[in-house]
Formats: C-alpha cells, structure tokens, sequence
C-alpha cells in the first residue's frame, strides 16, 4: 500500500479547489434551479471570512521573509500572490515542521462577508452618421467646463445605457472626425461595450428598436446595424482605422481666379505620396514625427472663380485639412503646391469610411415603406444656422 | 483683418491663432517678432510684418541656426507626446542669424519661454519663403510652453492693437520729425582734434536724412524750440 502511495505525482493529487467546486456547483444548481457554469457570462461571487484560520499562513513570514513585502495599497502582508511563492520556495521538511499536515480541524463556521453580481461586458456595434458640423464625437469639457453641447458618443450610449442597464461604458469606432466635419454615406463603424449590464438578453426586433429610439432623440446624428456583436468582432473595427481608406468632399476657397480647366488636372492625380508632419492643432498631444500618407484619387468640381468642390480617396490617417492648406508648409506636397496658390478648406465631409464591418442588417420587413430618412437628404438641405461655423460663404452652398 | 475682407472667410490664423508682437528686440529698432499662439498653446515665431527684413529692397544672403559654437537650433530633436529633448528656451534665446546682402546682421528671439519643438530647415534652401510668407510657411520656428504658462507667457507680449498703436506711434514721431525746425551747425576741427567749435551754418530748416553710417559726421542738426 506504501509503494502505491509514493507512485503519486503532484498531478494526481486532486485540489482542495477542484473537489469544492464539483461538490458545491451541484448543490447551488439544486438549491437554485439552474445551471452552474465554471465559465459563464454571469458571474456570482461570494466572500467568506473566517478569522480563526486567518494567521495559519503567517508563519511563512520567517522562513521566507523575501516574499512578503509591505507595500502601500495592500492591507495585509500575506497576499495571495506572497502565499503561494513562498510555499513554492519552502521544503516540505521545513513546512511539516511549522505546521501540521494535515491540517486541525477548525471549531468555528467562516463567515459570509459579501457577494457580487458581475453580467460580462456586452458589444453593441453599429454606424453613425453626423450630420452636425457643431457636434464632438466625445464629449468635450475643458478644466471642468463643458465647451460644447453633447457629443456623437453620449447621443448613442444613453439609450443603450439604459435600456441594457449598464453600469458604464467604453465607446470606440473606426477613427474619428474633427466637430465641424459630417459623416455621411454608411457612416462610421463603432462599438460600445456595455459593462455589468443587468438586462442583456435582446431579440433583434428590439435592437431595431433601440435603434430607432437613437435616431429619434436626435436629427444630428443617425444610427444604422446597430446589433449585438461579440468581443473578438470587435478587433475588425479597429482594424479599418489603420489600413482602410477613406473618402472625403471639401470645399476648396482659391485665392487666384479659376476657371474650369484650371482644376481638371487633379482629376489625373492618381497615388500621390504626401509627407506630413504632425500638424500643428495636435501637435501638443502627440509626437512630432512625419507622417507619408497616399492620396488615391481625386476629382473637382468647379463652383465660380474662387471656388471648387475636392473629393479625394486617400490612406487610412491622412489629414485633410493640412493637406489643403499646407499647415505651414509642413504637409508637402499640399494642394496650394498643386494649384499654385494659396488655398484654404472651408468645409469638409467624410463621404464613406471603407471598412466592411459591422455586417449590414436589412431593415425588418414592416419598416419598409417607411419613411427613414434618405441617404443625402441632410447634405442637400441648406445648412441650418447652428451648422455654419463662422464662415458667411458657407451659407452660398 | 485684411485677410477676412478679401477672402469672404477666416484664414487658418485667424480661424485658429491669436497673434502677439515683441517690438524693438533688443532695442534695436523695428526688429520686430509676431508670436503665433495656437488655441491649444502652441507658439509659432515669425517676423512681424514691420521687421527690416521684410521692407522693401531686402534679400538674404544667408540664415544660420548655429547661434554658438556648441548649440546648432537645428540639431533639436523631440521625442514622445511630450516631446522630451527639446532645447527650453527663454524669451530672448536666440533662434538664428540672418544675414542680408547689404551687410545686416539680424537675430530672431524667442520671444516665449517653452520646448523648442523644430526650427523652419525649409528657409534654408529657399529663403525667399521668408521673404514672401513669413507669417506661414516662412515661419522660423515652432514653441511649446508648459502648460501651466500658456496663459502668462503672452504677459510680456503686445495685442495686435497694441502693436498698431506702436507702429502708427513711431511713423507719427518720424512725421514729427520732419515737422520741428533744426539748426543746422557744423563743426570746423574733425573730432580727433580735440574739442569740436561749432558754428552754424543753416538756421531754421527742416530735419534732414541721416548722414550714412561710418562716415564722419560734421553736421548736427540741434532742435529749435
């Protein structure tokens, strides 16, 4: 029986944690009638305290002071972490001398100290369209002081918020645009991830329905596919940030003349390799470095003598504004090079963000026939007064 | 703002920067700078449009940011968001040398207290962008304060209209100038002789240019009150 004994290996012995759980899920599951997961998407966790047995592993602290040192945040001494590397160093003569194996028999019941409810984080992902040139993406607050009203993010978040009632939430999307630009077309992918959410079960028809209560609570921005969608979905998203492109529309003031050919030769410009230095409105946030970036395509469309319309196909992280007005000869080539003259941006629009994710969700058979708002209407509607920032010419467009 | 008025729309510095001035640095007259500050604190440095440099007649014969023989502006280098290595600069740090055709030598300041972040490589090779866009791509150099001191480094500098009180102020006293009537005197014995004896020569007239620099001058003109 000895020889049997000593064949074990440490593998073979089975954990006290092991054995606990095998007993205790059967039981929960029992008492509670549902299922116990290892792994599940609800997470409960129970904390028991039992003072008797709190000191057993104190006398650790003499044979291996090394690991147990005091730091600032911890209350005790003797973590987990400090407990576990210093029965990893001890000999087992050591430990059978300092304590007995196994071990006494405790006379008092532990104690229950607090339980948590933890739902996982869930993902909601969609497209929006921004179709305000005085709205931020993220809210925008300065010392305190909240310099603009609302953002794209908080329009979103708060129904979800509250219809997933959700503790908090990580919002992201597949780059961003500056307060005075729009978003049309598809609209640009994001993903909220929703944390500690109490109600996380949601058929389609009331994710559809969600998505209308968004579009209802604001015509500055509009909602599309919006869908649940798990963690790992999430990495395509970012991927279009960095390696798809883009398409814009600018308005383009001249300060020469121009006449209709003057502006055909940007039609030809086919991959044009542009250097880019950080422009100076972020260069207080971000490194100085250059930036080469391609202009795929471009193609112009002539207004009147001092100005035209500019749609350009460019590389994930072009910065357009610069490239139209130079930034201080710090983006070379830039389109005052091109036309020979200085040229300004008065206006500018993401026309279509080239990534193929979320996946699109046709609208339910009983909304068709319904009047959702078309594609362009907002951008042939004459700009409101709230959406022309300072510029008096915007108002001719 | 001219620009606005011919434009129809703000320019990218007026959309985005509040322009200061430094006048007469270092006393020298006219050598005057105008601080770009971006709304998010950063200072571009230029020339103002009243600097020497910029009148007309002026071309540059060379810039050099080698401004000792241990310190070259243009082997500042930044690294990171927050830009560290970059050469702290004082308000009157100079930032390079220019030198005209006709034989001036020109410094251009700092004129904020920050990080150098880069210096203009592109006047170098084309100076005539200084001369024609100093206030874009003739910019000199690029100033990031601390952020603490993005308010208070503008303390030591004038607004735009403080600057224009200053520029209309001194064509006035040039004006003035010409107004007031001198006695002209001259004086018989060159200075090396000892001292002068004048004697006038023109009573009552009006003030006359400056004799050349480096010749002897034997007329004075004396302000007649």
């Amino acid at each position: 029986m000895r020889e049997k004994t000593m064949c074990l290996g440490k593998d073979d012995v089975i954990q006290v944690k092991e054995a606990y759980k095998w007993i205790l899920h059967s039981l929960v599951s029992q008492e509670l009638g549902v299922p116990a997961l290892a792994k599940s998407l609800f997470e409960v966790s129970v904390g028991f305290k039992h003072p008797e047995t709190d000191g057993d592993c104190h006398f650790l602290a003499a044979t291996c002071s090394g690991c147990f040192k005091p730091a600032k945040n911890k209350q005790s001494v003797f973590t987990r972490m400090a407990v576990v590397k210093a029965l990893e160093k001890i000999t087992e003569e050591s430990f059978r001398r300092k304590f007995s194996c196994p071990p006494k028999r405790p006379t008092t019941l532990c104690a229950l100290q607090e339980i948590q409810c933890l739902h996982v984080p869930v993902f909601v992902a969609g497209r929006y369209n921004k179709f305000s040139r005085t709205l931020p993406q993220t809210p925008w607050v300065i010392d305190g002081e909240r310099r603009m009203e609302s953002s794209v993010e908080e329009l979103i978040t708060a129904p979800l918020l509250s219809a997933f009632q959700a503790e908090g939430f990580n919002f992201s999307s597949s780059g961003r645009e500056d307060v005075d630009v729009r978003t049309l077309g598809n609209g640009r992918p994001f993903a909220v991830e929703l944390l500690n959410p109490h109600k996380a079960q949601f058929s389609t028809e009331e994710v559809h329905q969600l998505q209308e209560t968004i579009n209802k609570s604001s015509s500055k921005i509009r909602v599309r596919d919006l869908q649940i969608v798990t963690r790992e979905a999430v990495g395509h998203m970012k991927e279009g940030e960095e390696e798809k492109t883009k398409s814009y529309c600018a308005l383009i003031w001249t300060q020469r003349p121009i006449e209709e050919n003057d502006i055909e030769f940007l039609n030809d410009i086919k991959d044009l390799n542009i250097a880019q230095k950080t422009p100076l409105r972020v260069l207080h946030r971000r490194p100085l470095a250059v930036r080469q970036r391609v202009i795929h395509t471009m193609s112009a469309q002539y207004r009147d003598s001092h100005h035209f319309c500019l749609q350009l196909r460019t590389q994930a992280g072009t910065y357009i504004k610069e490239f139209v007005h130079g930034d201080f000869g710090r983006t070379r080539p830039n389109l005052c090079d091109l036309m020979k003259t200085e040229t300004d941006i008065l206006e500018l629009d993401v026309e279509s963000v080239d990534v193929d994710w979320p996946p699109v969700i046709p609208e339910p058979e009983s909304q068709k026939g319904r009047s959702s708002l078309p594609e362009h209407q907002h951008k042939d509607t004459p700009p409101s007064q709230e959406d022309i920032q300072c510029h008096p010419l915007g108002s001719l467009f | 703002m001219e620009d606005t008025e011919i434009r129809g729309a703000p320019s990218v510095i007026d959309r985005y920067f509040t322009k200061w001035y430094k006048t007469d640095l270092k006393g020298k007259p006219c050598e005057d700078h105008c601080v770009l500050q971006h709304s998010n604190r950063i200072c571009v440095i230029t020339l103002a449009e009243t600097h020497p440099l910029l009148q007309k007649g002026k071309a540059i014969k060379s810039i050099s940011y080698q401004i000792s023989s241990a310190c070259s502006r243009l082997e500042n280098k930044v690294s990171g968001k927050s830009k560290r290595g970059g050469q702290f600069l004082t308000e009157l740090a100079p930032l390079c040398r220019i030198t005209s055709t006709d034989g001036e030598e020109f410094t251009i300041f700092s004129c904020v207290r920050g990080r150098l972040l880069e210096v203009n490589a592109d006047i170098l090779t084309r100076p005539n962008l200084l001369l024609e866009k100093p206030s874009t791509e003739g910019y000199i150099a690029i100033i990031l304060p601390k952020f603490e001191e993005s308010k208070s480094i503008t303390e030591g500098l004038l607004t735009r209209t403080e600057y224009e009180d200053v520029v209309s102020k001194r064509a006035a006293m040039k004006g003035l100038r010409n107004h007031y009537w001198y006695i002209t005197m001259q004086c018989t014995d060159a200075w090396e002789g000892g001292r002068a004896k004048w004697h006038t020569c023109n009573i009552l007239e009006p003030k006359k240019k400056k004799v050349q620099k480096g010749e002897l001058s034997t007329r004075r003109q004396f302000l007649y009150l």
